[in-house]
């Protein structure tokens, strides 16, 4: 049991950094951005949690026998919780934003649409194609 | 309790995976949902009914509507 | 602002200003509340935080077009709060938090004016990357919370120095830094910081290059000093000397490479901001107290030159209309001010003395002297010569019209990065646009010629290195340890070195504005050698954030691994 939250914070980590760095699309990469932080949730909580103790409420002397686990890391996550939203929630007003861009671009003329790197777009090709336009 | 608690666990690992390995932006909102619902389970769990509710909150209801709407602005467009 | 800052340095020269919140002051050492500790050199960075915001504030009046809208100044507020709050915190978890809060402002600032897809990818990079950094950072904290159940770094310290350095705080430290350096954009965290710099507004980069990126190295630096000192102090203080000046250095020279292989000058002045970020840990990582000394007198006379430039070239893209140095070849003619300014920006750039930026070379040199690397300073004055040395290449041609208007080494900058395409060039003679030019670069000059401020920074960092006794003060409330008595006097050495570094500067200006004139034997022999090495690197900055975050990774894994290898 000890172990098994801090592989799993690890897990998660791992995984959601393998979706950013195959990611083909910004909404999806918000996303995996989004799996990426809830390891620091997992992680916070495995290590303020103690074995066969309550949830730190004190409602008229119920866990004080018991003892509580540590609420300074619950606190902590709380505003974990609340900044990534915050956080996602604005980079994903960027994507809409380029979206919007790039929608405009492909509709005028053809070639732009090959600027764009990493979103999927109707004309295809996605790969660092910057790259390319970047060349003299 | 704890074997409760290796339940959530691999629960939550395996909703990771899903949000992750699913491509299609709008199926994966959906998934994250899911996954939001998981990740809560383990915070109760784990003891931590505050932060559950919070979680419960932003990621199976805050976060997956922002999605939406930004996916539905997005098809606007289109 | 920036006077309540300057008042507080002077306040805090006594002894450290500690702030609980709330009143929840400590108990028998141990602190439950959240509190600002405020010493001479965290106030410096803060007062530099004040003057360059004014200066942006002043300028941002006259550079955008259009009216300003309210929500530009509110995001600048809250950038300006939480940054200062990042400096003086002394609580990990808070200094986490305005981390976020100092981030998710800047993208929203880099993002401000959205003329182009290149822009929002710019703030996209940032967000990403920085978010990953400020993940690593939070699972430091955890990490290092879960061993001594404590997020005052003072306490930090105090309950670390007992316990041996085992793998757990090895590793929460790597993290922490990693964190931090990634906002700080060290090699190879750096992608996403010339991607950003190169399409904010240009009074946003004053911010930026002026102080966001060395808020994370001064915080490397304060984490060190008082969490880490103890523990990490005595027998593992190679390693990580080893491991930050290896990370400094490679920083130094790559900027400084790539920033003279750029057109455009934002890109430019970006590869130079993560050259001198290299400078500067080099120097915090040389874990003395005149090293820490030299790099805050650094972090401010240098911070105030690069806003400067970034105030100049906002001036220049306004009245221009592009500040692509090929582009702009000699259309900048009519603007002999801030001509100077690039100059002589260029000049302190190069550490030439009696500037400011040269006082704290020197204190950097005689750092690294007294630790017997001597090996160190002339590094890291090719590296100011080759950054101070691509701005002069660019002030030559935009405002004297130099050298041919077209070179196939520098790299073009993307379309509609360098000149807003929004903006039409407009004859604005205003004084808001290029007056904090000139003020900032008269303070950053200037800083040099203040009386012992070498001495007087030598002394609060001998002061702030003594772990024991700050955690005292901090915990305890005792009184401060009296100041050292110290001597600074720069010796022939550092002479040297700045005027060398100058003199290489203008010649390697020189070089490349007039390459041609170079005989061909030599010129195809470099070109054999460097040439692909130098394609290549350019190559690499090139890519999409996946290969970002790829970087990302490799540089933690590395720095953690090379870190807990070294002190096995």
């Amino acid at each position: 049991m000890s172990f098994l939250p801090y592989a799993l914070a690890a897990w998660l980590f791992f995984v959601g950094l393998y979706g950013i760095v195959t990611s083909r699309h910004l909404v999806h990469l918000v996303v995996c951005l989004g799996v990426m932080q809830s390891s620091t949730y997992v992680l916070l909580l495995a290590i303020g949690y103690r074995t066969g103790k309550k949830a730190p409420i004190f409602t008229s002397g119920v866990p004080t026998k018991v003892g509580a686990v540590d609420p300074v890391v619950q606190a902590l996550t709380l505003t974990d919780v609340v900044v990534s939203v915050v956080a996602s929630a604005l980079i994903l007003a960027l994507v809409i934003e380029i979206w919007k861009r790039s929608g405009k671009l492909c509709r005028c003329s053809a070639p732009p649409c090959s600027a764009q790197p990493a979103i999927s777009c109707p004309h295809g090709s996605t790969t660092s194609s910057r790259l390319r336009s970047r060349q003299p | 309790m704890i074997p409760l608690q290796v339940v959530a666990i691999v629960l939550v690992g395996l909703g990771g995976l899903a949000v992750v390995a699913a491509r299609d932006p709008l199926r994966q909102a959906l998934v994250l949902g899911v996954y939001g619902l998981t990740l809560v389970i383990l915070f109760v769990v784990l003891q931590a009914p505050d932060v559950a509710l919070s979680e419960l909150v932003v990621s199976t209801v805050a976060f997956p509507f922002i999605l939406f709407t930004a996916l539905a602005k997005m098809r606007d467009r289109e | 602002m920036t006077v309540l800052c300057v008042v507080l340095i002077f306040h805090s020269a006594h002894g450290t200003i500690t702030y609980w919140f709330g009143g929840w002051h400590p108990r028998n050492g141990i602190a439950i509340g959240i509190s600002f500790s405020v010493e001479p050199l965290g106030a410096g960075i803060a007062a530099l935080i004040g003057a360059l915001m004014t200066a942006a504030l002043v300028q941002s009046i006259d550079y955008f077009e259009e009216e300003v809208p309210p929500h530009f100044f509110v995001l600048m507020l809250v950038f300006l709060a939480s940054m200062i709050g990042f400096a003086l915190s002394s609580d990990l978890f808070n200094m986490f938090v305005f981390f976020e809060l100092m981030s998710t402002a800047a993208f929203g600032l880099t993002g401000y004016r959205i003329e182009h897809r290149s822009v929002l990818q710019g703030a996209i990079n940032f967000a990403v990357v920085n978010g990953i950094g400020a993940f690593l950072l939070l699972a430091g904290i955890a990490l290092l919370y879960g061993r001594t159940g404590a997020l005052n770094l003072a306490q930090i310290g105090q309950v670390l120095s007992r316990h041996g350095a085992d793998g757990l705080v090895i590793v929460a430290f790597g993290l922490i830094v990693v964190g931090l350096l990634t906002k700080a954009g060290a090699v190879p965290f750096h992608f996403w910081l010339s991607d950003a710099y190169a399409v904010a507004p240009a009074p946003v980069c004053v911010l930026f290059a002026g102080v966001m990126s060395d808020l994370g190295l001064h915080a490397v630096g304060r984490v060190y000093w008082v969490a880490f000192s103890g523990v990490l102090g005595n027998g593992h203080a190679d390693a990580v000397r080893g491991v930050l000046i290896g990370v400094g250095l490679l920083t130094a020279l790559v900027g400084a490479l790539m920033a003279f292989v750029q057109a455009g000058l934002k890109r430019m002045l970006a590869f130079i901001v993560i050259s001198h970020v290299g400078i500067f840990l080099t120097a915090i990582g040389l874990l003395t107290a005149r090293g820490l000394a030299g790099a805050t007198v650094y972090v401010v006379a240098d911070g105030l030159v690069k806003g400067a430039l970034f105030c100049a070239v906002g001036h220049l893209a306004r009245r221009v209309g592009h500040t692509d140095e090929l582009i702009a070849h000699g259309r900048g003619r009519s603007l002999p001010l801030t001509g100077t300014v690039v100059a002589l920006g260029a000049l302190g750039l190069a550490i030439l003395p009696p500037f400011g930026t040269f006082v704290a070379y020197s204190l950097v040199e005689r750092g690294a002297g007294g630790l017997g690397y001597h090996w160190l300073p002339p590094l890291l004055a090719i590296a100011t010569a080759v950054t101070g040395a691509s701005v002069l290449r660019a002030a030559a041609r935009i405002f004297l019209g130099l050298g041919p208007a077209e070179d196939d080494l520098l790299v073009a900058a993307p379309r509609g990065e360098e000149a807003d395409e929004g903006m039409r060039a407009a004859p604005r003679r205003g004084f808001l646009l290029w007056g904090p030019a000139v003020a900032l670069l008269v303070a950053g000059l200037g800083l040099g010629f203040a009386p012992g401020i070498a001495a007087h920074a030598v002394q609060h960092a001998e002061r702030f290195v003594d772990r024991p006794a700050v955690a005292r003060e901090t915990l305890h409330g005792a009184p401060p340890a009296p100041l050292p008595h110290v001597h600074e006097q720069i010796g022939a050495a550092g002479y040297a070195y700045g005027a060398g570094s100058a003199i290489l500067a203008v010649a390697l200006a020189w070089i490349g504005l007039y390459r041609r004139r170079i005989p061909e034997a030599f010129r195809r022999a470099a070109g054999a050698t460097a040439g692909p090495a130098v394609q290549r690197l350019k190559l690499l900055h090139d890519g999409v954030v996946g290969e970002y975050v790829t970087w990302l990774t490799a540089g933690a894994a590395a720095i953690t691994g090379l870190l807990a290898l070294l002190t096995r």
